[in-house]
């Protein structure tokens, strides 16, 4: 069978009756979810997997996935709204996202971020579907050196993410480093930092940080700048307008493609592909200055990057069984309950499955977009209750959900902690991104900065060997220094022109 | 104010900084071979954040220098008397609600999770917010309710129930 | 009490529209209990697994819920993912809820052994009360199927002349441990590059950043029937009787004679301490009757394990010598 009769046969499965409804449901389901502070996809799909015990195994990872879809943007209205990321992914898109919605543009970025998720989900779908193989035998020749050399990459977007003080940004991150070595280290099997507190040994955690932060944070500033003006906008200031779209379009691609690459990459993430796909958005942009303003591009670039990240997951999750990221090792469990080996036959063995489920993921971001794109204009009026009545509720959902992530207080402890941490940092203008960012890419730095050291023996000019890591170093030192290189090669051709 | 700020902040930094490389050379910096020891990134980064404070102490004490030499660029916050007062209570506010948050913490596992934090909505919303009581309880008991429904129901997560076990029967 | 049978029931069907149905069934719970032995849980059982979901103890905790709840129908479990510090969290979770009979810990090798005598912890598999186990895990040697390395001999060889890297899944995983008992007996040393998952060791096995890794036959199977890696050896004394794992030769066979039990990884069950010995009978019976049905063997099958079942002291003196075992080799790693 060739690729298209493999479609075919793929979409008449997903379009089964049966298939729709349970995608529907799990969309619907997922957004839900979603919308809940703390509960991201990967808990999501977990939480719900036993309902699907009676289901087809078709039919079921139909459902889980179309969960996995809706959560992403369950947490992207949450995020734009109230400054609550429900998902470590969607925390960049609140950068931008929730002063769009202070302005009264909360209905626009809605959009923005489900038509953006849609349309750099379909490209990804296309490149997953048609080059699935390809792009894995690629993401194998990204070992430890080069995800090293990712990451450092990542860290040169902190610039982009510092605000008023460079200094601070970089303070910030270090600290968010410094934080993801608490805890037992389970490479080493050491202890660092727990002084006997058994709490301590599983570290500090990410969401709980990222909810205390963002959501509790928010809450407290907003409480103390005094009166908050309900936010009332007319229902033409709701929807897209072709200025916004015209703005965002090759953001959309450039920050989807870039996504779904880093989306590839086992262990990456979308959280990284969100920050990336942003950083990248902000240096070709003509508006830099309104990032982290409320620029629309800002809210776009993420959700592309972001959603384009989580299609990505599923390349070595479907051709080899390496799940690309949490929520697609969550599924790689639901593939062995269901008595599914996912492994390298898995294309052979169950075309009907694997072909139907990524048939489905076209269905499922469509019926996200229809769903929500109507919908939009109900969410985003939601700012138009009083924000006394809003706050306290803001804050009941952020901690349950900080208890439910690992269903302990400990979770709920961390969040007030960093609630009144990022209180302060607001207060005195220290920027919060390096600080996730930090967060997000300690660990894994970390990680692979050691099993370099022990590939090469300790010895780190292994890194010399590996091309796609030096020119990835390259590329870092390019976007950091480049700048002002532009800047001294300008003053001499002036100084020359001169002379001349 | 806010220069203070920020060399309260620039010294909290560099503690956290210091503590951090003094505690990780426990774990070994480099190994044998120079491999990178499990005290390596900590040390590294606790010394960058040593940096960095020291470095935003000096940026803040640089310009409030250039402050004093020239007046227009005024550092000082400009408020009015009223504002003052406005923000005095404010950031009262800001203090009962996170003193709220600190006791129904404390009391979540003792109480049940859900019921003490329906009482602190009803708290901030009777006691922070001076809304009409009866109109308070409505909202707490309806979003109790609804997190009751979606969280313990639905999602099957087992908050603590405390000694309100019997009300939700679990 | 049976509010959770009921969410299943309700979800099965598979629409959250049946949410005010669920409110309405709540009144419905039955205490009727068939009393099967002289004590039987009388509220809701927590099922604590120490990792996040997904993972091989996610996988076991799940299948030993809906296996138990199958053979006690009046039961109701529920899963709750406690997850933290390589399992240390959820081992606490457990010490914390002394004499609490409604308490049951998804448990493995790792964290109920190995991690306590790595770190300084406050628990120890012997303050829990131990259950059943329920199937083994055994740990096989894998190569990318390009290789030079035909077999174990191949390997050793190979580590005499020069740096041979390895993937393992932390400093004192069970393929960390199979390595070492290797690497005692031939006299040799691999340079160990720690990864964090099974997973991540196939990434780095398939992209040639290591010469061999340490596998669960679950982790490789499909690997290995693509014929992306091989199996060199497993630590097994039998070897499997299906294929292609049949084909794998056993640590004896490949001419290295060493204890396999420090490279086994138990799945089991584990409770509170101090249980009564009626309410210890009672889950050992669960387990027991769990591993007679169809549930079981489709979990054992779909994940490659081998059935195990010990119960009582015979599982207590299991978890004594693999304790026994494991130190001494830990000690000597450091």
């Amino acid at each position: 069978m060739d690729f298209f009769a493999h479609l075919v046969t793929g979409f008449g499965t997903a379009l089964s009756p049966m298939n729709l409804l349970y995608c529907f449901i799990g969309v619907l389901l997922g957004t839900v979810i979603g919308l809940l502070p703390g509960l991201g996809s990967a808990t999501g799909v977990a939480l719900l997997l036993p309902l699907t015990l009676n289901l087809s195994p078709t039919t079921a990872l139909i459902m889980l996935a179309g969960i996995y879809y809706g959560a992403q943007y369950g947490a992207t209205i949450t995020s734009i709204l109230i400054a609550t990321p429900g998902d470590s992914a969607s925390v960049v898109t609140a950068i931008d996202g929730y002063p769009m919605a202070r302005q009264g543009r909360a209905g626009p970025a809605l959009a923005i971020g489900a038509v953006s998720s849609f349309v750099s989900g379909i490209i990804s779908l296309i490149l997953l579907m048609a080059l699935a193989p390809v792009f894995a035998s690629l993401a194998l020749h990204f070992g430890a050196p080069e995800i090293c050399a990712l990451i450092v990459l990542g860290f040169t977007s902190i610039v982009g993410f510092s605000g008023t003080s460079r200094t601070k940004g970089l303070a910030m991150a270090a600290l968010g480093v410094a934080i993801t070595t608490i805890g037992l280290d389970p490479q080493s099997g050491n202890a660092r930092f727990t002084f006997g507190f058994i709490n301590l040994f599983g570290g500090i955690g990410f969401l709980p940080v990222v909810i205390g932060l963002f959501a509790v944070a928010e809450v407290l500033h907003q409480v103390r700048s005094g009166k908050v003006e309900p936010i009332r906008t007319h229902f033409r200031d709701m929807i897209l307008k072709r200025e916004d779209w015209r703005r965002c379009r090759t953001t959309i691609c450039g920050s989807g493609l870039l996504g779904f690459f880093i989306g590839v990459l086992p262990g990456a993430g979308a959280t990284l592909a969100s920050f990336l796909g942003y950083d990248l958005a902000r240096h070709f942009s003509k508006h830099k200055d309104e990032f982290g303003k409320g620029a629309i591009e800002g809210v776009a670039a993420s959700e592309a990057a972001n959603s384009a990240a989580v299609n990505g997951a599923f390349v070595p999750t479907l051709t080899l069984g390496i799940p690309g990221s949490g929520t697609t090792a969550v599924l790689l469990g639901a593939f062995i309950v269901f008595g599914i080996q996912p492994g390298p036959l898995l294309f052979t063995n169950e075309p009907d499955l694997v072909w139907g489920l990524m048939c489905s993921f076209f269905i499922g971001s469509a019926i996200l977009l229809l769903l929500n794109l109507p919908l939009v204009p109900v969410f985003a009026s939601l700012l138009r209750f009083r924000y006394a009545l809003i706050y306290p509720c803001i804050l009941f959902l952020s901690f349950i959900g900080a208890y439910a992530i690992e269903n302990r207080m400990w979770g709920v402890w961390l969040t007030l902690a960093f609630g009144i941490i990022g209180y302060f940092m607001k207060r005195y203008d220290y920027p919060t991104a390096p600080l996730i960012l930090g967060i997000v890419l300690g660990g894994m730095f970390e990680k692979t900065l050691i099993q370099t050291s022990s590939m090469g023996g300790g010895d780190l000019t292994i890194f010399l060997n590996r091309p796609i890591a030096m020119v990835l170093f390259a590329l870092a030192a390019l976007i950091l220094y480049g700048p002002y290189l532009a800047k001294i090669y300008s003053k001499i051709r002036r100084a020359s022109a001169r002379k001349a | 104010m806010k220069p203070r700020g920020d060399y309260v902040g620039a010294l909290i930094l560099v503690a956290i900084g210091a503590a951090f490389s003094t505690l990780s050379v426990d774990y070994g910096i480099l190994g044998e071979e120079a491999r990178i020891s499990p005290g390596f990134v900590p040390f590294i980064v606790g010394l960058l954040l040593v940096v960095f404070g020291a470095m935003i102490g000096w940026e803040t004490w640089r310009s409030r220098v250039h402050a004093t030499i020239n007046p227009t660029e005024d550092d000082t916050e400009s408020e009015s008397n009223t504002d003052k007062g406005a923000r005095y209570s404010t950031t009262k506010s800001v203090a009962l609600i996170f003193g709220l948050l600190l006791i129904a913490t404390i009391l979540a596992p003792i109480l049940g999770f859900l019921l003490t934090f329906s009482i602190l909505v009803f708290a901030i919303l009777a006691g922070v917010e001076q809304e009409r009581l009866w109109f308070s309880l409505i909202i707490s008991l309806s979003i109790g309710l609804l997190a009751w429904l979606i969280f313990y129901q639905f999602m099957g997560i087992r908050l603590p129930l405390g000694i309100s076990a019997p009300l939700i029967g679990g | 009490m049976t509010i959770t049978k009921k969410r299943k029931n309700f979800l099965k069907v598979g629409s959250s529209i049946a949410m005010a149905c669920a409110l309405g069934s709540v009144t419905l719970a039955s205490s009727a209990h068939a009393q099967e032995s002289s004590w039987s849980p009388s509220q809701q059982v927590s099922m604590v697994v120490p990792f996040k979901p997904g993972g091989g103890s996610d996988i076991f905790g799940r299948a030993a819920t809906a296996g138990i709840e199958e053979v006690r129908n009046n039961i109701d479990i529920s899963v709750q993912n406690i997850v933290g510090g390589s399992g240390a969290v959820g081992y606490s979770t457990l010490l914390q809820r002394k004499g609490n009979p409604n308490y049951l810990l998804a448990s493995e090798t790792g964290a109920a052994i190995i991690l306590p005598i790595m770190n300084d912890v406050p628990y120890n598999w012997d303050k829990l009360t131990p259950i059943a186990e329920a199937a083994e895990d055994h740990t096989m040697i894998i190569v990318a199927n390009d290789s030079p390395y035909k077999s174990i001999s191949d390997l050793v060889d190979a580590a005499k002349e020069g740096q041979v890297n390895i993937a393992i899944s932390g400093k004192g995983s069970p393929a960390s441990l199979s390595f070492k008992l290797i690497e005692k007996d031939q006299d040799v040393s691999f340079n160990r590059v720690v990864f964090e998952s099974g997973s991540a060791n196939n990434a780095a096995l398939l992209g040639g950043d290591v010469a061999a890794a340490g596998a669960n036959p679950g982790e490789a199977i499909e690997l290995i029937k693509a014929d992306k890696v091989r199996a060199l050896t497993i630590f097994k004394d039998e070897r499997f009787d299906r294929a292609p794992l049949s084909e794998v030769p056993t640590i004896a066979e490949a001419g290295i004679d060493v204890d396999i039990t420090p490279t086994l990884q138990f799945r089991g069950v584990l409770a509170s301490p101090g249980l009564s010995e009626a309410q210890q009978t009672y889950w050992e019976n669960a387990i027991k009757e769990w591993s007679k049905t169809e549930g079981y063997k489709t979990y054992i099958n779909n994940n490659y394990l081998t059935p195990k079942v010990r119960t009582g002291d015979e599982f207590a003196d299991f978890l004594a010598k693999q304790h026994d075992t494991i130190a001494p080799l830990l000690k000597e790693t450091d």
